[in-house]
């Protein structure tokens, strides 16, 4: 049976601070033997959308407080949950892209980040109100990509 | 242009203002290199599509230089591989 391990961090919620978030949670998720160098590639860029997300949030809310991350680990199966204290969105509006053959294409500068970690892990829940908002992504390590 | 290093929110910033730069000076074909870039998340392909926007206002294009299958990945989840000119070969290889 797998050893449950967890990591917790507390970050500013500054951008300075996302590279060390993705850097210390796809070190834990790779200590597992059978874990994928593309699927730890994966949740980096998962977790590195989600806490970019927190830090703009609490950016918008005005809010100094800090982005508290936390990253389960069993075996291969991963679990991080990021949670802001911003002022929440509603992940129903957000815009599905375009065609790519449409010219309405290049004006989606933004808006990347949700859909790519939808596509990037197995499962992605996100909880969210006026309080702000808890991003859960859960993946397999040693199943190749999607 | 070389991207070396991390493309996130922290860094993204600098590469649109000088790539921005380089093409409102009239350089608005432009190469952007991605070899030595460890790490590129939405942010970084956001600004990707400004700068490319930009070129293609002043009747220029942005090609890709991505050898590595991970930021071709990136650039195919978001629909992007077939907006850009997106090249595989490692330019440092094959030099």
């Amino acid at each position: 049976m797998s050893r449950r391990d967890e990591v917790v961090l507390r970050v500013p919620a500054k951008a300075d601070y996302v590279a060390l978030v993705r850097v210390v949670l796809a070190a834990a998720a790779a200590i597992d033997p059978d874990s994928r160098d593309d699927r730890i590639d994966d949740l980096r860029v998962a977790v590195s959308e989600a806490v970019t997300n927190a830090v703009e949030a609490h950016r918008a809310a005005g809010t100094d407080s800090r982005i508290e991350v936390r990253c389960v680990t069993e075996g291969n199966n991963v679990e991080v949950f990021v949670r802001d204290q911003g002022p929440g969105f509603d992940p129903d509006t957000v815009t599905a892209l375009p065609e790519v053959d449409t010219p309405e294409r290049l004006l989606f500068e933004h808006g990347l980040g949700l859909p790519l970690m939808h596509r990037l892990v197995d499962k992605t829940d996100i909880e969210t109100s006026d309080d702000g908002t808890l991003v859960r992504l859960v993946i397999d390590t040693s199943t190749p990509p999607r | 242009m070389h991207v070396i290093g991390d493309l996130d929110v922290s860094t993204a910033p600098e590469l649109r203002s000088r790539a921005l730069t380089v093409i409102d000076d009239g350089w608005t074909n432009l190469l952007i290199d991605l070899t030595a870039c460890a790490f590129m998340d939405s942010i970084g392909l956001g600004i990707l599509i400004a700068i490319l926007r930009r070129a293609r206002s002043r009747g220029g294009d942005v090609e890709i230089q991505a050898p590595f299958d991970q930021q071709r990945r990136m650039f195919a989840l978001c629909r992007l591989d077939s907006v850009f000119v997106v090249h595989a070969e490692n330019l440092s290889e094959t030099a």
